[in-house]
């Protein structure tokens, strides 16, 4: 398994998220509610599934791909992350979340397993064997930025730095603990702490509504 | 060490730790123990749901999936969907089963509960307790005083599942809601090598979820008398049907349902 975890001095390129790279008003899945592509799968519309490949195939595959070793490992996963789309696509609910949140909740979901059963490898792994993935931007498509994602990068931009380097080696990157630690120069006692505590307050702060300003944005 | 639902900051740090997967197997001990109310249990999904919109925020351009790829992943869904239609009847248990449960499942859920595990699972976290417990008296004694004392004990026998065993297998499921508690029995339970193969408990409870809850993963060393704790991981609200599923080591979060050798009804 080969986790990308990119140095410090590279993290830095993108721990300011450009919000306004969201659209004002984002389409929202609800809004498309009663023809949502995961709504359509769950009542069998075979024809739904090329629109979720078109929309959702390239998120899928960059998730597999960011998180495991090769291709051929992010092919099995991707495989493994649609048919879990299919199974839950009833499950889907728009006043809960985006589609978009969704199909990444579920990749997420699978890519953690994969990585459990195999975290003894990743544990072991001697640090010069990481390639490291250097972002060269920030840009987020908007189509793929939901609500719910513009506002996570709202309140990512409220946590301290360090929290944010963590929060963003942990859960976009998909790296341990202990490589952020390392990474960081980072206690691992503080890193977990910071972890966990960030994604607390990131929880609280997207439970908060937003408040829209006159010129389209939103504090 | 020693968290409590009480020591709210540490246990909201717990609850965030298990869903990043950074609990040690200390706190990883305390979390299974714990009880969870169903406010943990929303914030457990509201933690996960934070962390996917996260994932999201970061997402830069995507890479295209390969033709090959999509093309292959098309022709799965294809099957899917058409098996899906043509196997409603089968999927996982005998309906008649199932049907004479006080509320009746409904096919979609019947269909829907191992298929559909995940989403709480992950939330709480994947275990194997990998227990071989054989009948010693104490854990014979706590199943005779859950039976004895719990007023709403109830207890099912296991009758054959979609795979059944060569040989017939008896024994029994008691489950109390108000303790949470309950126990298996088996007699002529094959014995399983768990570095091939473990046996897995799901708790259907369709007026909690269509999803199943996990009752753990275990392991029989004995053809005799074997008594196992229940060890659901969720709240039991109204198990409709308890059922044994074999599966690979350290168990599945999604079971493909290949073999179901047992199941008890609740009457």
């Amino acid at each position: 398994m080969a986790i990308e975890c990119p140095e410090k001095e590279d993290l830095i390129i993108e721990m300011e998220p450009k919000v306004t790279q969201s659209s004002p008003e984002p389409q929202t899945e609800s809004q498309a509610e009663p023809d949502s592509i995961l709504q359509r799968i769950a009542a069998g519309d075979s024809g739904a599934v090329e629109d979720c490949l078109q929309r959702y195939g390239g998120l899928v595959w960059s998730l597999s791909r960011r998180w495991l070793a090769n291709n051929a490992d992010a092919e099995d996963a991707s495989q493994e992350v649609f048919v879990e789309i299919w199974k839950k696509a009833n499950r889907f609910d728009p006043s809960k979340s985006s589609e978009a949140a969704f199909v990444t909740l579920i990749t997420r979901r699978r890519l953690v397993d994969r990585l459990r059963k195999t975290s003894s490898t990743a544990n072991t792994m001697v640090m010069s064997a990481i390639d490291f993935d250097v972002p060269q931007e920030v840009t987020v498509q908007p189509a793929e930025l939901a609500d719910e994602a513009g506002k996570a990068l709202r309140c990512i931009g409220k946590l301290s730095s360090e929290q944010q380097q963590v929060i963003q080696l942990s859960i976009h990157h998909g790296c341990s603990h202990r490589i952020i630690s390392d990474r960081l120069s980072m206690p691992l006692g503080t890193v977990k702490s910071f972890a966990r505590r960030a994604l607390l307050q990131l929880k609280d702060c997207m439970a908060k509504p937003a408040i829209s300003t006159t010129d389209g944005g939103a504090v | 060490m020693s968290i409590t639902n009480n020591d709210d900051s540490r246990w909201q740090e717990l609850l965030a730790g298990n869903v990043l997967g950074d609990l040690s197997p200390e706190e990883q001990v305390v979390f299974e123990a714990a009880s969870f109310s169903e406010e943990d249990e929303r914030s457990l999904i509201e933690l996960e749901q934070t962390m996917a919109n996260v994932q999201l925020a970061y997402q830069r351009p995507n890479e295209p999936m390969p033709s090959s790829l999509r093309a292959q992943i098309a022709r799965d869904a294809e099957k899917y969907m058409s098996a899906q239609r043509d196997d409603s009847e089968d999927r996982l248990v005998s309906l008649a089963d199932l049907q004479s449960s006080p509320k009746s499942l409904h096919r979609r859920e019947v269909c829907a509960w191992l298929a559909f595990a995940a989403a709480a699972l992950l939330a709480i976290g994947f275990w194997a307790s990998g227990s071989s417990v054989p009948a010693d008296l104490s854990v014979a004694q706590l199943r005779s005083d859950l039976i004895n004392t719990a007023d709403d004990v109830i207890q099912v026998d296991w009758s054959a599942g979609k795979h059944p065993f060569p040989q017939q297998v008896q024994g029994d499921v008691v489950w109390s809601n108000d303790r949470q508690a309950g126990y298996m029995r088996f007699k002529q339970m094959p014995v399983n090598d768990p570095s091939v193969q473990q046996y897995q408990l799901w708790i259907i409870d369709p007026l909690r979820d269509d999803e199943p809850i996990d009752g753990g993963v275990f392991d029989v060393s004995s053809s005799g008398e074997v008594i196992v704790p229940i060890q659901a991981k969720l709240k039991v609200l109204k198990p409709a049907a308890f059922a044994i599923t074999i599966e690979k080591p350290g168990g599945v979060v999604v079971s493909t349902q290949e073999r179901l050798p047992l199941l008890a009804a609740v009457k």
